[in-house]
């Protein structure tokens, strides 16, 4: 096993062709994307800790299954969000159970972008924001929910969700729009509720 | 201690249960296997392509107003639709392996249906050109119970004498205004060609393949009797018909010997202009 200062300083791509010929290796790639994995699990799926992690050593496993079929004009990181996505889903399938709405974690820059994004930051109280984003996420249609975590929380390119979801950039761009449309619609009818 | 904790774990089970990186020849298998299967798809797709540029060819536009009233109804009523739906399922199953290959999610599907029935089109075409469509339509008339029920219509659309609609094959040249015909079904008829208008183009005599329209008659004979009024030539009907369920070559007397038309029934039935016809 190559030193491991050697390997910190190597790119994801150049980890997947040593851990091809060498498992060991196969462990730092885990260390770099378990945390960003597992906090991605949690949003996408609102499952607990420990059911995340079983999703994520299935998702590990699968990975290292398939590392020859890593694409390299691919971002590493997108095909690993590609596989803990496919895996995600096929886990309800395997369950036959919808997302649970569980809550999101959520930070407070991610919350200020999309607050921003979406032109909401005046409208609710900054100590209610938390909540009120994380009710209202776990509402909308799961398609629409990924697409909004995956640009907002975990800061993906349109062009890396394309990878991630395996749809055109166009499909993500409508989805994206859809799903702020129906996101404002949501917090418009809370409001008025809230109102009333 | 956590993050360290999952991951060595991963690595452990991946030890025990000595799991490893599946062999990257099966992707590429996997890979050249879709890429085999779209192409055979597009060819299959195309092949159909040629059938319906043939059988659009050689629908009867010549003829329309005899078996519809307008173009448009006649059109509707004779479109190839099973090869249609055949060429629909080819393309959507090349697009489904151009999605699913690793970088077809990138394009959207609006252009790549439309890239493929380009191609099925342009293949199509080509294969059209070099007698694919015939051939296929002749052979599958020939070969496949039924094909003439859903493929190529036109032997049905011409077996309607009660709708004055009749073709088939010259058996017997009888006088020189009369003639005998065996139908689609093996059916001999005699047909009465006094007066008929005659296309240009054709000359009566035995195993010639010929399109009537005309209507029945009370005239009694062995056979039953069609009197015709236009006689056109059919071309492109698939095989010609069977004598006793058996092609002429298949029969034990052999196909109908060729006779030269008898000059003087060239004479009887002039030949006209086709506008005439229509």
């Amino acid at each position: 096993m190559p030193e491991n200062s050697n390997i910190e300083e190597k790119s994801d791509e150049e980890l997947v062709g040593l851990a091809i010929k060498d498992q060991a290796v196969f462990l730092h790639i885990m260390n770099r994307y378990q945390a960003k994995l597992l906090y991605y699990i949690k949003r996408i799926s609102g499952l607990s800790n420990d059911e995340a992690e079983d999703v994520l050593q299935d998702v590990f496993i699968k990975i290292y299954q398939n590392l020859n079929d890593f694409d390299i004009d691919l971002k590493f990181s997108s095909w690993a969000y590609r596989i803990t996505h496919n895996q995600v889903i096929s886990n309800f399938r395997k369950i036959q159970a919808r997302p649970q709405n569980a809550g999101i974690d959520l930070n407070d820059d991610s919350l200020r972008g999309l607050a921003a994004d979406l032109d909401i930051e005046g409208k609710i109280d900054n100590s209610l924001l938390r909540e009120k984003i994380n009710k209202i996420l776990n509402n909308l249609e799961y398609k629409y929910k990924e697409v909004l975590i995956l640009k907002f929380f975990e800061e993906k390119d349109y062009k890396e969700i394309s990878d991630i979801l395996k749809k055109p950039m166009g499909t993500v761009a409508s989805l994206m729009n859809r799903a702020k449309i129906k996101f404002r619609e949501e917090m418009d009818r809370r409001d008025s509720l809230e109102i009333k | 201690m956590e993050k360290k904790d999952i991951s060595r774990k991963v690595l452990s089970v991946i030890e025990e249960k000595h799991i490893s990186p599946t062999p990257k020849w099966q992707f590429l298998l996997k890979a050249f296997l879709l890429w085999l299967s779209g192409a055979f798809s597009l060819l299959v797709g195309a092949a159909g392509f040629s059938v319906i540029i043939h059988l659009l060819r050689f629908n009867d536009w010549d003829a329309y107003r005899h078996i519809n009233k307008n173009i448009f109804s006649f059109t509707l009523l004779t479109l190839p639709y099973f090869w249609i739906l055949f060429l629909a399922l080819f393309i959507f199953i090349v697009d489904y392996n151009f999605k699913h290959t690793k970088r077809g999610y990138k394009y959207r599907l609006p252009i790549v249906a439309a890239g493929s029935i380009f191609l099925s089109m342009f293949l199509g075409t080509a294969f059209y050109a070099a007698g694919v469509g015939r051939v296929i339509d002749f052979t599958l008339s020939d070969r496949l119970p039924f094909y003439n029920q859903f493929g190529n219509r036109r032997p049905m659309i011409w077996s309607e004498p009660e709708n004055g609609r009749l073709a088939g094959m010259v058996s017997e040249i009888k006088t020189k205004e009369e003639f005998s015909l065996v139908d689609f079904q093996g059916q001999t008829w005699l047909v009465i060609a006094k007066d008929a208008s005659v296309a240009p183009m054709i000359s009566i005599e035995p195993d010639v393949m010929l399109r009537i329209i005309g209507g029945l008659t009370d005239d009694v004979s062995d056979n039953p009797v069609f009197q015709a009024k236009i006689i056109l030539p059919a071309e492109h009907f698939g095989p010609r018909p069977r004598i006793d369920g058996l092609h002429c070559w298949e029969s034990p007397l052999g196909c109908p010997k060729v006779n030269p038309m008898p000059d003087m029934y060239r004479d009887t039935i002039p030949e006209r202009s086709m506008e005439k016809f229509r």
